[in-house]
């Protein structure tokens, strides 16, 4: 194939040092290639190190690099099983497998092949972990360059030239086309696209569904069941894996070709050398497909402009859209916590009524709501996607209304058609579709709204209803989408007596979509009223952040261990490495062990991937495992336990998924004695400096905001009693303007923040002791007592049981506090109560839902239970929301009539360029009242224990 | 009141004296010098850079990045691929001082190979006359297109890019090369070299799209 000429010229630079005069040295004796196309490497030689040595690397080598075949003698065995399992599945499924297919697959044969990463041997000598290790058996094929592809079809194969710019739907529509053009479960859903590289991508080919662009590439292989095919997905899947096996060594094309009609070419004459110009050029960034992607309505939440539709953003996006439309601007917080359900909430303007009160000015009326809209139906072929969706149904009601809409996609259009009740039917005309079910349905119900904030279910999918619904059209021009709706709101019977000229149904407008984060919306409402959105919109599932300031990451090497130790500098290395407190060091047998005190990292895996890299340069070979004992305060909660041999062939070689073995576990600790190698010494006292933020909105002072420094510190008089404290010192905001006060008829012991965030510049925020402990295996507690908090001080005390691994957890608290003075001095005021509270956790395993409810006595003396759901994502990013409701009737509660709120914490390991602990917390109460106020604690077990979930080792950065 | 702000006080310097700065406002700070760092496109100017290696120096869409060689590759009768590598092993390879492919952006060029021109008299550097690439974003394989070249004076120099600006002033005498495309690439921008005198490469620019275009410059031989 290629003369090889032996003057390999390696150069050597300081960042691959070690590897690239890894590479320099190896032996440049081979074995003799037997086929010219054919290389075979010695034993326990490198993949780039062979190709190298060949010359085979881009822009030097003349076969198809990208269709490279390293054929494994490892792997065999489990191929030939893997093809044999399917025949089986051929000789059941008989009557709908293709003949063909199964002729074709008699003459499969176990390569061995396994599909790598890369084939560029020069990135692979980069990174190790991509870079195989050979063994003598083993070989590597360059195949030749193909121009076709191939079509695996339920009756026939189909041999197309490969061309640019034209689709897999268009080679779809011509090799298998429909008899006629309404010819019912004809056509393709998705296919199995086999690349030469032996990449699988399933892509969805449908004219409802199409929204990946994939290139097959030349020589590619795919299998395309039809929409009602009897084959089943895991049966196409398994199909698609064994002829990764062979694409590249068997000759599908050759051998298909006698079935398969004469090769065709697509070549449409439209596609001129000019028009591919221009297509291509024309594109502001590389290709991406053309299908309908969802936009936010005026509402924030997906839809068209003041209708929503049955679409759903992302699961994990948060957005923040502000919009204004005559006589509303809406600032509106949409999460999506599952891709089935959207929620958040909303703060509405209504610019033409004054807030009502007299501490207010001349601000304007402000309502609060909350929205929930979930997915019923995922769309098909044939059947649309389907929501249900309420919108105001925490709040005052204003707007209160429910809808039941579907969409339906077609190409670059996405149309939906809805029904709704309440405010957004307005003027509907449309008589009660369930009233045949009920004559209550007929008459909605004034709403009985009382101090807000209820879910008013009564007054649901009453009154009359209207129809609305639309059309969305994504553009040719990618970043523009162009929207036309019928909104069934005449704004005839808006809310505070405000009815709004209204000259038509049909909205229109268009979306420019400014970057991947911001959306901006302009059109015209009501035929009349200019209307705009902004709407800015982040994935926080998808956050992490490059570590560029943490020190360079230790390179794993294989080869022979140094000879001496020096503990002090090792474990240096590790604390900087990973930000553990290493306490001790141990040994037994094969196994040594560090111990970490107080771990709060927040992707453990990666702490103890790191500490393993640092301890693996450092350690002599007879050292089989590492071990890291967590001491959270003296507690031994979790040991996380590193096969070291499993551990280096994993950072050092691209191993066949099927061939590795897991390198770290987490198990209880054990209590067998080990021999002591090093003792570190403890600082006693630890402490931080910061910044804080505060804002209140929402309220008759609009947005406020203060700056605080804040001082903590922490003294330690053992390894499970200790003091901590913080101080603040407001450096700046408006809260000086902050003169809205609360009213209660419970006792006030969350209502008067504000006098809380005035009365003082300097304020002690905590200062309190705290011992912890284990009483037996699983059950621990825990005892504290001061300033607990800025409004209470008093003592409390924990008890919770938590077996290892365990998906539940049971708690029980109890604390006695005083209410603390409005300075947030060391003085205190008269109020005394008993709060505490049964707790159960329970980490569901669905959805990554984390559960805890409470049931207990709040700060106010009600009596009553808390239900806190949230969503945990891999990054370990967590969106929450919980609900209070106690023996306080909604008259005395006030304002939104139950305690209820939505957060989102993110860790700030994701956020910044260097690992940090602790996690950034963004909770939105409807309002702040006192029922249903619970202590916050400054000790919380469940925290401390948190390494004894099962979930600690799969938390880990966005890739 | 006062007391209390006494205490807070002694409290907090107290704190403070023990333990300096927070870890969180450090990393705040490391985010924000991160930012203005990878913003400023001259900050590889002034590396003290390690004589025993050779760096490349790279600007393109979203990307500064300062890469040392790791690999020269020959092959019988063609000029050597050199395969240059950043501190987070991404790679850039060049032959000649053209661009050969690079990892980790897409639209992606990769395979391509350069025909070279034989050496005549007029020819002062290599000169290639054709390539073949695959930019598998836009589905095209094995494409070939043909390449015409032009010496430049320097005088017709815009010098308008953040690594021609620092040749400006450079008073070596460089040879300017301009390489224009044929086929559905024509109407990119030309590519420009710049050599030294004794044929070693010192700049390149190229255009994948119109608005994704990249350069370097070859530290050592300037």
């Amino acid at each position: 194939m290629k003369q090889f000429n032996k003057s390999v010229i390696p150069k050597k630079f300081w960042a691959f040092l070690f590897l690239v005069s890894g590479i320099c040295t190896a032996s440049h004796s081979f074995a003799q290639d037997t086929d010219l196309n054919t290389f075979y490497p010695n034993q326990g030689q490198r993949l780039s190190d062979l190709m190298i040595q060949k010359a085979l690397v881009p822009g030097l080598v003349d076969g198809y690099l990208p269709g490279i075949v390293l054929s494994r003698k490892n792997l065999v065995d489990k191929q030939t099983l893997k093809i044999r399992e399917l025949k089986t599945q051929f000789a059941i499924n008989s009557p709908t497998t293709p003949n063909y297919l199964a002729v074709l697959a008699d003459d499969w044969v176990a390569t061995g092949r396994q599909v790598l990463p890369s084939y560029d041997a020069q990135e692979m000598a980069a990174k190790p972990k991509i870079d195989p290790i050979l063994d003598a058996g083993d070989s590597l094929f360059i195949p030749e360059r193909r121009n076709s592809i191939l079509y695996l079809g339920e009756r026939k194969p189909c041999l197309v030239e490969h061309q640019p710019l034209v689709t897999i739907q268009a080679h779809l529509d011509s090799c298998f086309p429909k008899p006629n053009w309404y010819s019912f479960g004809q056509g393709f859903d998705k296919v199995w696209l086999v690349q030469p590289s032996g990449k699988i991508q399933v892509v969805k080919v449908g004219f409802w569904n199409a929204s990946e662009l994939v290139s097959p590439e030349p020589g590619a292989v795919i299998w395309a069941p039809q929409r009602n095919s009897s084959w089943t997905e895991e049966l196409s899947s398994q199909l698609a894996q064994v002829l990764a096996t062979q694409i590249g060594t068997f000759d599908f094309h050759a051998k298909a070709a006698a079935d398969s009609e004469t090769t065709k070419s697509l070549g449409s004459p439209d596609v001129t050398e000019e028009s591919m110009a221009s297509q291509i050029l024309q594109r502001s960034e590389a290709p991406r497909d053309f299908g309908v992607r969802p936009t936010r309505s005026d509402w924030g939440n997906i839809g068209l402009m003041q209708t929503p539709n049955a679409r759903m953003a992302e699961e994990g996006t948060v957005s923040v859209t502000a919009s204004r439309v005559e006589p509303y601007s809406r600032y509106s917080f949409i999460y999506q916590p599952f891709e089935w359900m959207e929620a958040g909430f909303r703060y509405s303007i209504i610019t033409n009524r004054s807030f009502g009160r007299a501490d207010a000015g001349d601000r304007k009326y402000q309502d609060k709501s909350v929205d929930l809209k979930l997915r019923l139906l995922k769309e098909s072929a044939y059947l649309p996607q389907i929501a249900l969706g309420f919108r105001d149904i925490g709040g005052t009601g204003l707007f209160s209304s429910e809808y039941l809409v579907a969409s339906k996609a077609a190409g670059e259009f996405d149309f939906s058609l809805g029904v709704g009740f309440g405010n957004m039917a307005s003027g509907g005309g449309v008589s009660n579709p369930f009233s045949f079910i009920n004559d209550d349905f007929r008459v909605r119900p004034a709403p009985d709204v009382g101090a807000g904030g209820q879910a008013n279910s009564s007054a649901y999918f009453r009154g009359d209803a209207s129809v609305f619904g639309g059309v969305e059209w994504q553009t040719p021009w990618r970043d523009w989408i162009v929207k036309l709706e019928y909104d069934g709101n005449d704004y005839s019977n808006e809310p505070l007596n405000n009815p709004q000229p209204h000259e038509s149904h049909l909205n229109y407008g268009v979306v420019y979509r400014v970057n991947d984060i911001m959306d901006l919306q302009v059109g015209v409402e009501r035929g009349n009223t200019f209307g705009v959105a902004l709407s800015i919109q982040e994935n926080i599932a998808k956050y992490s952040a490059p570590k560029l300031s943490d020190p360079p990451s230790i390179r794993v090497t294989s080869g022979k261990r140094p000879d001496t130790l020096d503990w002090q500098r090792t474990l240096k290395l590790i604390e900087q490495q990973t930000t553990w407190n290493v306490t001790d060091v141990e040994k037994r047998g094969a196994e040594v062990r560090l111990n970490v005190k107080n771990s709060d990292v927040t992707y453990a895996a990666k702490a103890a991937n790191k500490a393993s890299a640092v301890l693996h340069e450092s350690l002599s070979e007879d050292v089989r495992w590492f071990s890291y004992k967590f001491d959270q305060r003296g507690l031994d909660v979790a040991e996380h336990i590193v096969d070291r041999d499993a551990y280096v062939t994993s950072e050092t070689q691209l191993v066949p998924e099927q061939t590795t073995r897991e390198p770290l576990v987490a198990i209880e600790p054990v209590s067998v004695p080990y021999s002591p190698v090093i003792q570190d010494k403890e600082p006693w006292y630890s402490g931080d400096l910061g910044l804080a933020y505060q804002q209140v909105f929402g309220g008759a002072n609009g947005y406020l905001f203060e700056f605080s420094l804040v001082a903590s510190g922490e003294l330690q008089f053992n390894e499970s009693t200790w003091l901590q404290g913080a101080v603040s010192h407001v450096l700046g905001g408006t809260f000086d303007n902050f003169s809205q006060t609360e009213e209660s008829r419970l006792p006030q012991v969350r209502t008067n923040f504000r006098q809380y965030a005035v009365a003082s510049d300097t304020k002690l925020s905590n200062l309190t002791i705290n011992h912890v402990g284990e009483l037996s295996q699983d059950h621990y507690y825990s005892l504290y007592a001061g300033y607990l908090e800025r409004m209470f001080g008093g003592i409390g005390a924990e008890y919770l049981y938590r077996p290892f691994g365990s998906p539940v957890a049971f708690g029980i608290d109890i604390n006695r506090v005083r209410q603390r003075a409005f300075e947030q001095d060391f003085n205190f005021q008269d109020y005394e109560v008993t709060t505490g509270h049964l707790t159960t956790y329970w980490d569901t395993g669905f959805e990554d839902i984390l559960a805890e409810i409470k049931l207990g006595q709040y700060l106010a003396g009600d009596k009553g239970v808390t239900v806190d759901l949230s969503r945990i994502f891999n990054n370990g990013v967590q969106i929450g929301a919980f609900a209070t409701k106690t023996n306080v009737s909604a008259e005395d509660f006030g304002e939104g009539s139950f305690d209820k709120g939505i957060y989102v914490k993110i860790p700030f390991d994701a956020l910044f360029t260097s690992t940090v602990s602790g996690v950034a917390d963004f909770t939105w109460n409807q309002v702040t009242r006192d029922g249903g106020a619970r202590l916050g604690r400054p000790l919380r077990l469940y925290s401390q224990t948190q390494l004894r979930s099962p979930r600690v080792l799969g938390l880990e950065a966005y890739k | 009141m006062k007391t209390l702000k006494i205490y807070a006080l002694l409290l907090s310097l107290s704190f403070v004296a023990l333990a300096g700065c927070s870890s969180k406002m450090q990393a705040i700070k490391q985010i924000i010098q991160d930012t203005a760092i990878s913003a400023d496109p001259n900050r590889f100017e002034n590396y003290k850079l390690d004589p025993k290696y050779q760096y490349v120096e790279v600007h393109g869409p979203g990307v500064q990045a300062l890469m040392a060689l790791g690999f020269a590759l020959a092959d019988e009768g063609k000029p050597p691929i050199q395969t240059w590598y950043g501190s987070d092993a991404s790679q850039i390879s060049f032959q000649n001082g053209r661009l050969v492919g690079f990892t980790g952006i897409s639209p992606s060029q990769r395979n391509t190979t350069y025909h070279w021109s034989p050496a005549n008299e007029d020819q002062r550097v290599p000169v290639a006359h054709s390539r073949s690439l695959d930019i598998p974003e836009f589905q095209l394989f094995s494409y070939s297109e043909s390449l015409s070249v032009e010496y430049l004076k320097r005088e017709s120099l815009s010098f308008d890019s953040v690594l021609l600006k620092r040749l400006r002033n450079r008073s070596q005498n460089y040879i300017w090369l301009k390489e224009e495309r044929s086929g559905v690439f024509s109407e990119l921008p030309a590519s420009v070299y710049a050599f030294n005198q004794s044929g070693l490469p010192v700049y390149g620019s190229q255009c994948i799209q119109a608005n994704f275009c990249f350069e370097w410059l070859f530290r050592k031989n300037q």
